[in-house]
C-alpha cells in the first residue's frame, strides 16, 4: 500500500462500552484501523467480536465511547455531515428496503438525503445504477418484494453507490444468500472496487479473502491480527486467526469426530 | 446391506390443499442405521418442508401424500397422539436455533429430565443422573453448572450442545438435524459437525442432516441427496456426488463453494 496517500478512514483507540444487566460490556477495546481510498478492508470475527459496532459507529448509527475517528481528514465526532459520506449495505436487504416505495423512489430519497434535489436527475441516476448492478430497466418502478434475495442485495448496492460515498460499510452482505448467489454478489462488489473504499464486515473468512485487499481479525473487541490478505491466509500468526481459517468447511477434507472439544464454557 | 431405518416413498407436500403448489414432489429415499445421510439444497429446494413432514410438524394447510415408513408405522398416516410418542423418543430433533426449542423460563435440568420422566418413567433423581451423563457426553465441561442454568445464560454453541444432549437422552434411533450449524459461529459449527460424527461413531445412530452447506456435507456425509425445486436431482455415496457430480445443479453448487474456498488456498511463498 502506498503510504503517501492519506487514509480515507483513520481510527485510533476506538472503544465502545455497552451497559447490560448492570454490567459494563466492552464491545470495542482500543481498535486502530486505517482504510486507504478505494481499498477494501475485511473485518472478520465471530459474534461478539465487535465487528458490526465498528461499521455502525463509522456510519453514524452509534456513537463511540472513546477514541478518534477521522474521515477524509475530518474528525467525525459531532460532525453529523461526515456520516453522509458513508453508506451501509446490510445482511438482510429486505429489512433495509422500504416495502411500500418503488425502488427508483427509494434511491431518489437516498440521493435527496445527501442534497441532490432534482427528482428527474435522481431517477435517471437510479436507472443507470440499477443497470450497472445487472437489474432490468423496469426495476425502477417495482417493489422490494418482487425481487429475489440476490436481486435485493443488488438494489442495496446500487442505492449505496448512488451518493458516491467515500466509504461503503458492508455488514455481512452475502451471509443470508445461497452459495450460488453469494458468488455473484461478491463478483459485483469486486467490480465496484476502485470506485470507493469499502469496509467488508463478515464472519466468513472465505468471502473476505476472495474480495478484500487487507484483512483485520477482531476477537472480543480487540484487533488480534491485520495484514494483506495473502499474508493472513498463508501465514496467520494469531491462534484465533488460525482457528477461523481451520473451521471453514472444505471439499476434500473429512471430519473424524475426534475434534469436538469445546473451546468455551458459560457465556 | 441392512434394512432401512426410515423409508420415504413417493412423498409429496402441497400447500393449500391436494391440488395446491408442491414444495416436495415424489421424493423417495432410505436412511440406513449408522449412516449420516445429508440432504442438501438451497432456499426453495423443499428440504425444510420435507424435514417438517417427517416430524409431522407441517402447518395445517399443508397436504402430505405418500409414505414415511419408520419402525413398522407410516408416519404420514399416524394420528397426533402416536406421533407424539415417536417424536423425541424415537426420532431426536436438532434445529437451527436452539432458543426456539428450549423453553426460556425453565432450567436446563428441568428440560433435560422432563422427557425421561414422562417417556421412560424414571424418577427425578434417576433422570438427573442420565441428563448429567448426556451433557458430559456432548463435551460440556461443567455439566452440573449447566444443569442449573437457563438457556439465555449459555452461548449459542453451548445451547446447541444442550439441545443435542437433550435429543440423545431418550436414545432415539434417528437424529434429524435440520440446519444444526447455520446459526452458529464458524468455529462452533466445526465443533458441532465433529460432534455429530462422534455421536454416530460411538452410538451407531443414524443422522439425517438437512443443510444448505455443501462444504459441511462434503466433510461428514456418508451419502448425499441433492434437492432442487422440491425434487431429488442427484443421490449417491459422498465420494461420487462430491467428486464426480452427474447433475449440473450439483456441480454448480460444488463449484460455487470451491470458488470461495479457492480464496483460502495460500499462494506459494515468494521468500
Amino acid at each position: 500500500m502506498a503510504d503517501a496517500t492519506p487514509p480515507i478512514v483513520d481510527i485510533r483507540g476506538l472503544t465502545k462500552t455497552f451497559r447490560a444487566a448492570g454490567r459494563q460490556i466492552r464491545a470495542l477495546d482500543g481498535v486502530d484501523l486505517t482504510l486507504a481510498p478505494v481499498e477494501t478492508l475485511g473485518i472478520v470475527g465471530e459474534s461478539g467480536s465487535g465487528k458490526s459496532t465498528i461499521g455502525r459507529i463509522l456510519a453514524g448509527l452509534e456513537t463511540a465511547t472513546g477514541g478518534e475517528i477521522r474521515l477524509a481528514g475530518q474528525d467525525l465526532r459531532g460532525a453529523r455531515g461526515a456520516a453522509a459520506k458513508v453508506q451501509m449495505i446490510f445482511q438482510d436487504p429486505y429489512a433495509s428496503l422500504n416495502p411500500r416505495m418503488p425502488i427508483g423512489l427509494q434511491i431518489h430519497e437516498t440521493l435527496r438525503g445527501s442534497g441532490h434535489r432534482d427528482r428527474v436527475a435522481n431517477l435517471a441516476r437510479a436507472a443507470e445504477l440499477l443497470a450497472r448492478v445487472g437489474l432490468p430497466p423496469d426495476a425502477l418502478q417495482r417493489y422490494a418484494h418482487e425481487f429475489s434475495g440476490g436481486q435485493r442485495q443488488r438494489i442495496a448496492i446500487a442505492r449505496a453507490m448512488s451518493t458516491d460515498p467515500a466509504v461503503i460499510v458492508a455488514d455481512e452482505p452475502v451471509s443470508a444468500l445461497d452459495v450460488s448467489i453469494r458468488g455473484q454478489i461478491l463478483d459485483l462488489m469486486r467490480q465496484m472496487k476502485g470506485h470507493t473504499a469499502c469496509l467488508f464486515i463478515s464472519h466468513d473468512m472465505a468471502a473476505v479473502a476472495s474480495l478484500c485487499d487487507r484483512i483485520l481479525v477482531l476477537n472480543r473487541g480487540r484487533v488480534v491480527e491485520t495484514g494483506p490478505t495473502a499474508q493472513i491466509i498463508s501465514n496467520p500468526r494469531d491462534p484465533y486467526t488460525r482457528a477461523l481459517l481451520e473451521a471453514i468447511p472444505r471439499i476434500g477434507r473429512r471430519r473424524t469426530g475426534t475434534g469436538s472439544t469445546p473451546m468455551e464454557t458459560l457465556a | 446391506m441392512s434394512d432401512p431405518l426410515i423409508s420415504l416413498r413417493d412423498l409429496w407436500v402441497r400447500y393449500g390443499g391436494p391440488q395446491g403448489p408442491a414444495a416436495v414432489e415424489a421424493v423417495s429415499f432410505d436412511v440406513r442405521p449408522g449412516e449420516i445421510l445429508a440432504l442438501v439444497g438451497e432456499s426453495g429446494s423443499g428440504k425444510s418442508s420435507l424435514s417438517l413432514a417427517i416430524m409431522a410438524l407441517l402447518p395445517g394447510q399443508a397436504h402430505v401424500s405418500g409414505q414415511i415408513l419408520f419402525e413398522g408405522a407410516d408416519l404420514a398416516a399416524l394420528d397426533h397422539r402416536r406421533m407424539e410418542d415417536i417424536r423425541g423418543a424415537r426420532i431426536g430433533m436438532i434445529f437451527q436455533e436452539p432458543m426456539t426449542c428450549l423453553n426460556p423460563v425453565l432450567s436446563i435440568a428441568r428440560q433435560m429430565t422432563e422427557g425421561l420422566i414422562r417417556h421412560r418413567g424414571l424418577t427425578r433423581a434417576e433422570a438427573r443422573v442420565r441428563a448429567l451423563a448426556a451433557l458430559a457426553d456432548v463435551g460440556i465441561p461443567e455439566p452440573a453448572r449447566v444443569m442449573g442454568s437457563y438457556p439465555h445464560e449459555l452461548s449459542g454453541g453451548m445451547r446447541q450442545r444442550v439441545m443435542i444432549a437433550a435429543a440423545l437422552t431418550l436414545d432415539p434411533a434417528l437424529l434429524l438435524a435440520d440446519e444444526p450449524t447455520t446459526a452458529l459461529d464458524v468455529t462452533v459449527q466445526a465443533q458441532v459437525l465433529e460432534l455429530l460424527v462422534d455421536i454416530r461413531n460411538r452410538t451407531g445412530k443414524a443422522v439425517l442432516l438437512i443443510t444448505h452447506d455443501i462444504g459441511a456435507v462434503a466433510e461428514v456425509a456418508d451419502r448425499v441427496i441433492v434437492m432442487k425445486g422440491g425434487r431429488i436431482v442427484e443421490e449417491g455415496p459422498w465420494e461420487q456426488v462430491i467428486r464426480a457430480p452427474r447433475d449440473p445443479y450439483t456441480a454448480a453448487l460444488i463449484g460455487a463453494h470451491a470458488a470461495l474456498e479457492a480464496a483460502l488456498v495460500p499462494e506459494e511463498s515468494h521468500g
